[in-house]
């Protein structure tokens, strides 16, 4: 009997989706100037385009839970659609295409990896593998330019003046978002924090040997907001206190090993190798870290 | 980072400031605790406030005036059977007269004020008349309970004189009364009267559960070199109780409950006496709405269900609950890492669930079971904090 639950929070998926994608908003806005009216490039295509990958992944979340949850009659929609966190993954990964993506390249792949990542019960982080998969798919399919931003200046990279995907939108958008994740209490925005530290620093000390710019360094590709995103994933990510901690360094030093080789996908990989190891990065890291990062 | 814990409180916890009292249940019923002794001989009737038992730690009082019945072997505390006296309520409140009566408080002597506090035995931990600091609690232990607000609200003035009072008998260097923001209504009440006080400061805190538990509370509010030189911890009700037994050298023969839950028309705080059955309580002072209930003592979060309502209140009852059961059903961990980030104390409430992880730390304020966004109940998993 004194196991009953009286009263519950009201913390779900539901919620710490729906403030995720919130967050997103200063991105998507800035994300919609810059690669229509900042580009000259009014038409409603071009208008429409970043959105519409964002609006496909939204609804091949929705038709994935819709189809792979198993329904109570007392459920409420909400609890049906937000089953799973695929809605979210869906939308931040449509705000990371590059416009040059084939968005029917980008709606099969992302329905096929969501379909299998709710059959398979694997920790492993689906933005990630999504996002490789079909930037490799794109690569070798299409002979467009992935990556086309032009920065001028500092200033560019601060309020994020560059073309490419909605998220290449800069450091302003990126504390905004942080500030809301982070009063919202979700300890994982540590693993963000972590990481980009972690990456700045490195990415500083590089640039001390090399002719390489440090902004250009830390603000391309739109690191900060994978980081924040995509590394912070509930699910496949460490979930102790000092575990996030660990983890977010760990995607920090690895994105710096990969960035010469492949600078648009070495957060990813990065992400993507911590992600299956995440348990084990939470086990070691309380077992001989003993008080120091807490 | 915000790891508080923050509780978002039902409509109908809204409490007015009126005195609602229930001091006439037909009987009350006194538990026997072992090695206690029958302070009467042959008259079988007791005044209010007669000693009644006699033990060898502390002694029992009568809260009200009546007639010895019985011994009764079906009477509970925390759902446990325990043998109890029965007194049947005379409703005369026939007290001895006392000649007693203290002015001023703070003219006591220190002995004198430990003397009455062991007499009547009014506090879990006795006060440590060496220790350098004193904090005091107005903060609920649970957020649905309102005693140390309703205290406040209607007894500040004799709460702040006490307080006054044992600082300078004591001679305690800082004393802390904490309340939390987001009680307007507390928060404007003391800030007014606190004025005169200059000993006394006022520590207004975030909101956050289970910042009511002392541990938790002293572990945010002192520094080291504060906890290691020991401190005094008073609730308000404790400060209320200091009052009287100091004024008037008269036991305390009632307690103050928070009546509530989502079964009953509307929240209120009863002063109850002593010994009152729970179910008397219930017949006599709530109106049913729905009949769906449990009866839970001392908290919705962290309480514990009545399996008998011949349970009584004693001097750890704080609240009665009539409420429903959240019944929906556990769902797979989305390893959000809330229950770890929420534990007061550090634990891995995931962890422990898997067999894994230490719990002996675990304080049971069930701020993990509440969290959980995939509905999962730890407390299944952490055991009972009597055990
Ligand atoms: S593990 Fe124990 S102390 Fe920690 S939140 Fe849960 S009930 Fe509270
Ligand atoms: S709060 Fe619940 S869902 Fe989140 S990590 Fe703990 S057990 Fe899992």
């Amino acid at each position: 009997m004194n196991n009953t639950v009286f009263i519950r929070s009201k913390i779900s998926i539901f919620t710490i989706s729906l403030v995720r994608l919130l967050s997103l908003l200063p991105f998507i806005l800035v994300g919609i100037y810059l690669n229509t009216f900042k580009i000259n490039n009014i038409n409603l295509f071009a208008f429409l385009k970043p959105l519409t990958y964002a609006f496909v992944g939204l609804i091949i979340g929705v038709l994935v839970n819709l189809i792979f949850t198993k329904k109570n009659k007392k459920d409420k929609l909400s609890d049906i659609l937000f089953s799973s966190f695929h809605i979210e993954y869906g939308v931040i990964l449509g705000c990371l295409m590059s416009p040059s993506v084939s968005l029917i390249t980008f709606s099969i792949t992302l329905l096929i990896l969501f379909i299998i990542s709710k059959l398979i019960d694997i920790k492993i982080n689906v933005m990630a593998l999504s996002f490789i998969i079909i930037y490799l798919i794109t690569k070798y399919t299409t002979s467009f330019n992935l990556v086309e931003r032009i920065a001028t200046s500092d200033k560019d990279y601060l309020i994020g003046n560059i073309t490419g995907s909605l998220l290449s939108t800069g450091f302003i958008s990126y504390l905004i978002a942080l500030f809301i994740l982070r009063v919202n209490s979700s300890s994982k925005t540590d693993i963000s924090i972590y990481a980009s530290i972690t990456f700045a620093i490195l990415t500083l000390i590089a640039s001390f040997f090399t002719n390489e710019s440090f902004y250009e360094l830390v603000f391309i590709n739109s690191y900060l907001f994978i980081f924040l995103y995509v590394a912070s994933d509930s699910i496949s990510s460490s979930y102790t206190l000092k575990g996030v901690k660990v983890y977010g360094i760990l995607i920090g030093i690895i994105t710096f090993s990969l960035m010469l080789i492949t600078p648009i996908l070495a957060p990813f990989i990065a992400i993507l190798i911590t992600s299956l190891f995440s348990t084990v990065i939470d086990k070691l890291s309380n077992k001989f870290l003993k008080k120091k990062l807490t | 980072m915000n790891n508080n814990l923050e509780v978002v409180q039902a409509n109908n916890i809204k409490i007015d400031n009126k005195i609602n009292t229930f001091y006439n249940p037909d009987n009350i019923y006194i538990p026997l605790y072992k090695g206690m002794k029958l302070n009467k001989d042959k008259d079988l009737n007791v005044l209010k406030n007669e000693l009644l038992l006699k033990g060898s730690d502390f002694n029992i009082y009568s809260p009200i005036s009546g007639v010895i019945k019985k011994i009764d072997d079906d009477i509970y505390i925390n759902n446990k059977p325990i043998k109890a006296i029965v007194i049947e309520n005379d409703f005369k409140e026939e007290v001895k007269k006392k000649k007693y009566a203290t002015k001023y408080i703070d003219d006591l002597e220190p002995s004198k004020v430990l003397e009455l506090m062991n007499k009547y035995n009014i506090l879990d931990i006795p006060l440590n008349p060496i220790a350098k600091t004193l904090v005091i609690s107005g903060i609920e232990v649970d957020p649905f309970e309102r005693n140390n607000t309703f205290i406040i609200n209607n007894y500040s003035a004799k709460i702040l004189e006490t307080i006054d009072a044992l600082i300078n008998i004591f001679h305690f260097e800082k004393t802390y009364f904490c309340i939390t923001n987001n009680n307007s209504e507390v928060v404007y009440n003391l800030t007014s009267n606190i004025g005169t006080y200059p000993n006394i400061k006022l520590k207004v805190l975030d909101n956050s559960y289970p910042l009511g538990l002392e541990s938790v509370l002293v572990s945010k509010l002192l520094t080291k070199k504060e906890l290691k030189w020991k401190y005094n911890y008073l609730t308000c009700e404790d400060l209320l109780n200091i009052y009287r037994i100091l004024k008037k050298d008269n036991p305390i023969s009632e307690k103050l409950i928070t009546v509530g839950g989502n079964c009953i028309d509307e929240s209120k705080v009863i002063a109850v006496k002593y010994g009152t059955k729970i179910s008397d309580i219930i017949k006599n002072n709530i109106e049913i709405t729905n009949d769906k209930y449990l009866v839970v003592e001392n908290g919705l979060i962290a309480g514990k269900v009545l399996s008998e309502l011949n349970n009584i209140v004693t001097r750890n009852t704080r609240s009665i609950f009539l409420n429903t059961k959240d019944t929906r059903k556990e769902k797979k961990c989305i390893n959000c890492g809330l229950c770890m980030f929420k534990c007061p104390v550090g634990l891995n409430p995931k962890l422990i669930k898997d067999g894994k992880g230490d719990k002996s730390k675990c304080i049971h304020c069930g701020a993990c079971t509440y969290v959980c966004p995939s509905l999962i109940n730890f407390k299944k998993y952490l055991g009972d904090k009597d055990e």
